[in-house]
């Protein structure tokens, strides 16, 4: 072969595989629970928790801010592996420097016993190597290949030529619900059958793998200086998992590392209870959160690491704890037991909303008392302004039309047939009856659209709540 | 490892290196191993039955090539003159050689039928028998391929057109030959032996060509076939539930996907070999475009055709009871006595072929079907010739295409009875045609949404417009072409190419990749 056919070929084949690259970059998902970290002033967070849904829904950074002053963040990802942890946590130190690692540790032991640990695998595989392109991201690619993984990131996305709307060349930060700090809190609560987990005194090491990437983790808290703490969120755990997680302990004594377990000693001393504080089989709900968060502030004080409030961002994070308290605030508020009257009660005594109350052309005396503590009688058929409990406006609909335009954004409700369709921009966001009274919540200081609930004629309520449906849980 | 899987890629990337690393000498000992590696990692057992059936037609044509030497040797020591001392010395040398060809064919196509049939003969047996001492057993990959390749070579040898091969281990590489072992081609050993001596030097044009063929043939198996495999699976796996339009769809949409499918993988088969400096015969000439069944045939599965005509037809043909009977047919209507005999001869290649394409009745139907064309074509061909030349030029050509269109919806009928599950569905579809006109059939509830068909539709039309171009000798031997075009004009294509195929190719998430319809055979 010829010197000039070798340099074609080379040329060839470094352009065949930048073009696919470029298209695997082009096509694949973007934007991940890193999206607001990364816009965080640099230097300004004391402590990251890291970890699975666990972590997501169990801890809630407002609360160490607003009751310890620790500035925290969430750095979760669905069905989070060890490895997985180990690179997010390299990723979060690119822009921060906190002085606490909280590492859920369940993470090390999922594919211990466990029935559903291939789907875990396949879902940290396609889910979690999202965030910004890099030598991190690149690694924790190979890090989290297994037999069954595709070979190729584009093996994954390419079918995404169908939508192209989904297709971003360079991603903007998704930071609507950057005031939640990544904390994915639940509100439902269901009965747990208490288990005793010190009952499980066997000790299994995990395997080669995770046991690799903890140690990996240990050598990078003893390298970049941060304090590593080990943290088990409650969740439905099995024999060979909890005998790994004795491993863990031990592991954890002889590196000097902290373990707050909360499915064990720590989980009594937090006050959790089984019965009122898991939302579902694996995750705690709000009220466990508060529990969780609490002791780990307690913690944290314990060290000397609270009231850091001289920060640059100090008002930026009172602000978004303030956001996150009114969410869980009005969301349990806005639950089934919810009636008009105290609806309106709410409104009128809160100041921080903007409201679009849908009136329906046959009002009944249930969905009326919605306007009593309003002090105003409305229109029929008409889209009515609410602003810091007070009527501002008005709109009758026209062409089966209404809109408002709320700070930063226009609401349009369109009548068709016997049903009302609500349009925030051009997304569709609720269809429902015509009979219904409807109020749009939109919050000021989030300039967000948050709640929409419906009254039917017997005033029974129906909710969609915004902040939780964008996100889901994994 | 299919072509079109990773692992298969890296395989092949792992061969070039080893190939044009290796001196020019060794080069085919890389092949024999890659092509042994190959086989292997479909069944590792049963990659030894490959290479048995080689020793066996390799000893078979040693043992013949030495009885010619003999049959020299011994007729050397006689007198010319002496005819019948010397066709006595011929009959027994020939006598041994048809017994060493008859036994190693019987144990080389043996060993094709019962490996075919077991299974569903055990599966026959199983639905009386319960006690389970029959049970299934494993194939060995590219069996129906490999097979007629070396019994070709024995009756090549036996007929003295091809010397024998002396070194198993060249005669081994042409037995298991990586590229055409899972689907073809079938090729005869002179026309790949020499190649696969890889004594030729590193031909860069060549390479790029290989190479573009097999971009084409990833476009037609990924961006076509697998798209209309979705559909037509559903169709067919679900027939009792379609009539009408939804049938000729099925018909016609598993013709075309067939093709793509086929001729795609055989692009490919062309194309790596080719990168590796081996030409194969080529297997497709633009099928849909024939104007005749016959045509058709000679258009579609070359090699298979050509290996049926030249090991069962032309044998059958000359053979002592068909010259019997048209010497007897002869003196009644000379007519006849062209005709019957040749398609009785016909009738035992589509026989053959049927029973080579598998073990469902409803091949056999198949092939039923096509002799039955065939015959008709052969019958009127002269007479259809003759009035289409009478015509005006305009008309004959609008004729061309009517009749290009009809050759089409009969092939189609016929792919119809092939890819039906079994005899009955392929009755029950066909008497499904004539049914449900009235009832709406809509192709985005067979599987694929808008995007998808929209994509299987672009892809089939720039198939038309370049096999069209082609048919009218505009675009020959693209391939070829691209190699020759300027470095970005080359560059732009393949890029294009390949982007293309990652891009909108049935892959990955959200699509089930269909294997080969012709590896299960």
């Amino acid at each position: 072969m010829q010197k000039k056919q070798w340099i074609s070929l080379v040329g060839f084949i470094l352009c065949a595989v930048l073009l696919l690259s470029f298209i695997s970059e082009l096509m694949r998902d973007k934007g991940s629970s890193f999206d607001a970290y990364y816009e965080e002033p640099e230097n300004t967070i004391d402590a990251i928790f890291v970890g699975s849904s666990h972590v997501y829904s169990g801890y809630c950074p407002a609360v160490l801010w607003r009751e310890y002053g620790v500035s925290a963040y969430n750095v979760y990802a669905w069905s989070q592996p060890v490895w997985t942890s180990y690179y997010y946590i390299r990723e979060a130190l690119k822009t921060q420097s906190p002085q606490v690692v909280f590492l859920d540790v369940s993470g090390v032991v999922y594919n211990m016993g466990g029935t559903d640990w291939q789907s875990v695998e396949r879902t940290n595989r396609e889910e979690n190597i999202t965030f910004n392109a890099g030598w991190e991201r690149f690694a924790l690619t190979i890090a989290s290949q297994t037999p069954e993984s595709p070979r190729f990131d584009l093996e994954l996305y390419h079918n995404k030529w169908k939508y192209p709307d989904r297709i971003e060349l360079i991603h903007k930060n998704d930071t609507s619900l950057a005031f939640l700090r990544n904390a994915g809190l639940l509100f439902e609560t269901i009965d747990y059958e208490i288990f005793n987990y010190s009952f499980y005194t066997d000790v299994t090491s995990p395997s080669d793998k995770a046991v690799h990437y903890l140690e990996k983790i240990t050598e990078l808290s003893e390298k970049e200086g941060f304090r590593l703490v080990y943290i088990l969120t409650p969740y439905t755990s099995n024999e060979q998992q909890n005998a790994a997680i004795n491993w863990i302990h031990q592991y954890a004594d002889e590196h000097g590392i902290d373990f707050l377990d909360f499915m064990r000693e720590d989980g009594a001393a937090s006050g959790f209870d089984y019965q009122a504080d898991m939302a579902d089989g694996d995750h705690v709900n709000v009220h466990g959160a508060f529990k969780l968060t609490r002791h780990c502030g307690e913690y944290l004080k314990s060290l000397g690491l609270t009231e850091q409030r001289d920060k640059p961002n100090a008002a930026a994070l009172d602000q978004a704890a303030d956001a996150t308290y009114r969410m869980i605030e009005y969301t349990f508020l806005f639950d089934e037991t919810c009636t008009p009257q105290i609806y309106g009660e709410w409104l009128a005594q809160n100041q921080a909303y903007h409201a679009a109350i849908i009136t329906p052309q046959n009002i009944t005396a249930q969905q009326l008392e919605l306007f009593e503590q309003l002090d105003f009688e409305p229109t029929k058929d008409s889209l009515v302004a609410i602003q810091n409990g007070e009527l501002k406006q008005e709109f009758l609909f026209a062409n089966n039309m209404a809109e408002i335009e709320f700070p930063n954004t226009l609401l349009v409700a369109e009548q068709a047939e016997s049903e009302i369709t609500i349009n925030l921009g051009s997304q569709s966001l609720w269809t429902g009856s015509q009979e219904d009274l409807i109020v749009v919540l939109y919050d000021d200081p989030l300039e967000q659209l948050v709640y929409i609930v419906s009254f039917d004629p017997q005033g029974v309520v129906n909710v969609q709540g915004f902040s939780q449906e964008v996100r889901g849980m994994g | 490892m299919l072509f079109t899987s990773f692992n298969f890629f890296c395989f092949f990337a792992l061969v070039l290196i080893l190939f044009y690393c290796a001196p020019r000498k060794i080069r085919w000992v890389v092949l024999l191993c890659a092509s042994l590696v190959f086989c292997w990692s479909f069944n590792h057992v049963l990659s030894l039955h490959l290479i048995l059936s080689a020793l066996i037609a390799w000893s078979a044509g040693k043992l013949m090539a030495k009885n010619f030497a003999s049959e020299t040797a011994a007729l050397a020591q006689i007198d010319r003159k002496d005819k019948e001392q010397r066709k006595k010395i011929k009959n027994t040398f020939a006598l041994k050689r048809k017994k060493v060809r008859t036994g190693s064919l019987i144990l080389l196509i043996g060993s094709l039928l019962l490996y075919k049939f077991y299974n569903p003969v055990v599966d026959v047996i199983s639905r009386t028998d319960a006690s389970g001492i029959f049970v299934r057993i494993a194939v060995p990959v590219g069996i129906s391929f490999y097979i007629l390749q070396i019994s070709s070579y024995v009756m090549e040898v036996h007929d003295h057109n091809l010397e024998a091969e002396p070194n198993f281990a060249r005669f081994l590489l042409f037995s298991s030959w990586f590229p055409c072992l899972l689907q073809g081609p079938i090729c005869r050993y002179a026309q790949i032996a020499p190649e696969l001596r890889c004594e030729r030097k590193f031909e860069y044009d060549a390479f790029v060509a290989g190479f573009a063929r097999v971009l084409g043939g990833f476009f037609k198996k990924l961006i076509i076939a697998d798209r209309l495999a979705i559909l037509t699976s559903t169709i067919y796996d679900n027939y009792a539930s379609y009539a009408g339009p939804a049938i000729i769809f099925a018909a016609v949409g598993y013709a075309l996907q067939l093709y793509c499918d086929f001729s795609g993988g055989i692009d490919m088969a062309l194309g790596f070999s080719r990168m590796l400096g081996v030409n194969l015969p080529e297997n497709f000439r633009r099928p849909y475009f024939s104007q005749s069944v016959s045509e058709y045939w000679r258009r579609w599965h070359i090699t298979l055709g050509s290996w049926l005509k030249d090991f069962v037809f032309y044998p059958l043909t000359l053979s002592h009871a068909m010259t019997k009977l048209g010497k007897k047919l002869r003196g009644k209507n000379i007519r006849a006595a062209k005709y019957i005999p040749a398609l009785l001869s016909m009738a035992g290649l589509w026989l053959c072929s049927a029973i080579w394409h598998g073990e469902g009745t409803q091949f056999l139907l198949w092939g039923l079907f096509h002799w039955c064309m065939v015959t008709l074509d052969t019958l009127t061909e002269a007479k259809t010739e003759k009035r289409i030349a009478a015509l005006r030029p305009l008309t004959q050509k609008g004729v061309a295409v009517l009749r290009t269109l009809l050759t089409f919806l009969c092939v189609s009928f016929g792919e119809l009875i092939f890819r039906a599950n079994g005899i009955s569905a392929a009755f029950s579809m066909i008497g499904s045609i004539f049914r449900g006109w009235q009832t709406p059939f809509l192709l985005t509830e067979l599987g694929l949404d808008v995007p998808d068909l929209v994509v299987a539709a672009i892809g089939l039309a720039i198939l038309f417009a370049f096999e069209f171009m082609q048919e009218r000798g505009k675009l020959e031997n693209m391939s070829d072409k691209i190699a020759h075009f300027p470095l970005l004009a080359r560059w732009s294509l393949l890029l294009g190419g390949i982007a293309l195929i990652a891009v909108f190719g049935v892959y990955g998430a959200g699509y089930d990749p269909a294997p080969f319809i012709y590896f299960q055979f």
